[in-house]
């Protein structure tokens, strides 16, 4: 995920241009939705938390430290702000497993990808589920970590960055939530590194 | 040979951030190291499938009306921050003229507080105690905890 050279537009809401707000909001609504849902699995929540983002980033727009990158900021605000929506409703874990892990039903497409060195894995569609029920059930900072620097694509120092830490915890906590991931996964690792050219069932 | 030190340096070997001397150093020690090589290997394996999986998900995004509406939310918290702070300044000025003490703050009518010259619709008074804001005939009276009877500065407006 490229970071943006975005300071010309913050400057702009700063000095509340209408138009920019609006700019920053396009620019940046896939960026917080995708985040917001990646770490919280609810797509239901999605809307709401990332309107919380994005207001929480207006309000602070004065605070903002122009140093650290208007995207990395609104990383941190997001991610603080996914985790926060979680931990509020962790009493009500049982109706989330429930809904989370009970995906059976829903037609879910072949899984493909891509490794080094081309090599190609193959999920079928059990193991897709079972797969997805067990990265939910990681701790959400511990995914969160690894959305940052996997699927968002950012570096150890920006992780550093968003996440307000120096960069050898990062370094530190990213190579345990890749042990974790190993661990949770290990059932399903023999299928998926060696079946390279299973056919769909 | 001390497994420990060289694992931690696994995550990073595999997204291609170690320096060159720490990866030649792990990679010796992988080629001799079958408990390490097979942690690498699920590392790498488990990242590819969590990526897959994530990958097939599709994203939700804000609706056009959603976005909208955010950005004006977002213009008016924004102006109505700016506004607050302003205010906040004032009065800390305030307190600040007025000096050390609890704020206090009066509103009344009458007599008693009918400016020395009734002719001026508008005036502020300092004195080294409070500030008193005239507006017609109301009296806005921003003073200290101590009230003492000290010399004071008109200014009209």
């Amino acid at each position: 995920m490229p970071i943006h050279d975005d300071s010309e537009l913050v400057r702009r809401a700063l000095k509340r241009e209408e138009s920019a707000f609006e700019d920053l909001v396009r620019l940046y609504e896939e960026l917080v939705a995708r985040t917001v849902y990646r770490i919280t699995r609810r797509e239901d929540w999605v809307e709401d938390l990332a309107q919380e983002v994005f207001l929480k980033a207006f309000e602070g727009l004065g605070r903002f430290r122009r140093s650290s990158g208007f995207s990395t900021w609104l990383y941190r605000i997001t991610v603080n702000t996914s985790l926060d929506a979680l931990r509020k409703w962790g009493n009500e874990r049982k109706g989330r497993e429930n809904m989370l892990f009970n995906k059976d039903a829903i037609a879910w497409p072949l899984i493909s990808g891509e490794g080094r060195d081309g090599e190609k894995i193959v999920l079928d569609r059990e193991k897709q589920s079972r797969i997805r029920e067990a990265i939910d059930a990681m701790e959400p900072a511990t995914r969160a970590i690894l959305v940052l620097r996997y699927m968002e694509e950012l570096s150890i120092s920006q992780v550093a960055s968003v996440l307000e830490i120096p960069e050898g915890t990062a370094r530190s906590r990213l190579y345990y939530a890749r042990i974790e991931l190993s661990r949770r996964l290990r059932p399903y690792l023999m299928s998926a590194s060696h079946r390279t050219n299973t056919k769909e069932s | 040979m001390n497994c420990s030190r060289y694992r931690e340096h696994i995550a990073a070997y595999l997204d291609d951030d170690l320096t060159e001397e720490d990866r030649n150093s792990l990679e010796r020690h992988l080629e001799e190291c079958s408990a390490c090589s097979e942690t690498a290997e699920e590392m790498r394996a488990s990242l590819l499938v969590f990526r897959a999986v994530e990958h097939r998900d599709s994203c939700p995004s804000l609706s056009e009306v959603k976005i909208k509406r955010l950005s004006a939310i977002g213009r008016e918290r924004a102006s109505r921050r700016v506004s607050l702070r302003r205010l906040a300044a004032i009065v800390l000025i305030m307190a600040g003229l007025t000096g050390s003490g609890i704020l206090t703050y009066n509103f009344y009518n009458g007599p008693e507080t009918t400016p020395r010259n009734p002719a001026n619709a508008t005036s502020i008074r300092f004195q080294s105690e409070s500030i008193g804001v005239h507006i017609g005939d109301n009296n806005f009276v921003l003073h200290s905890g101590n009230r003492k009877d000290n010399d004071s500065i008109d200014l009209r407006l």
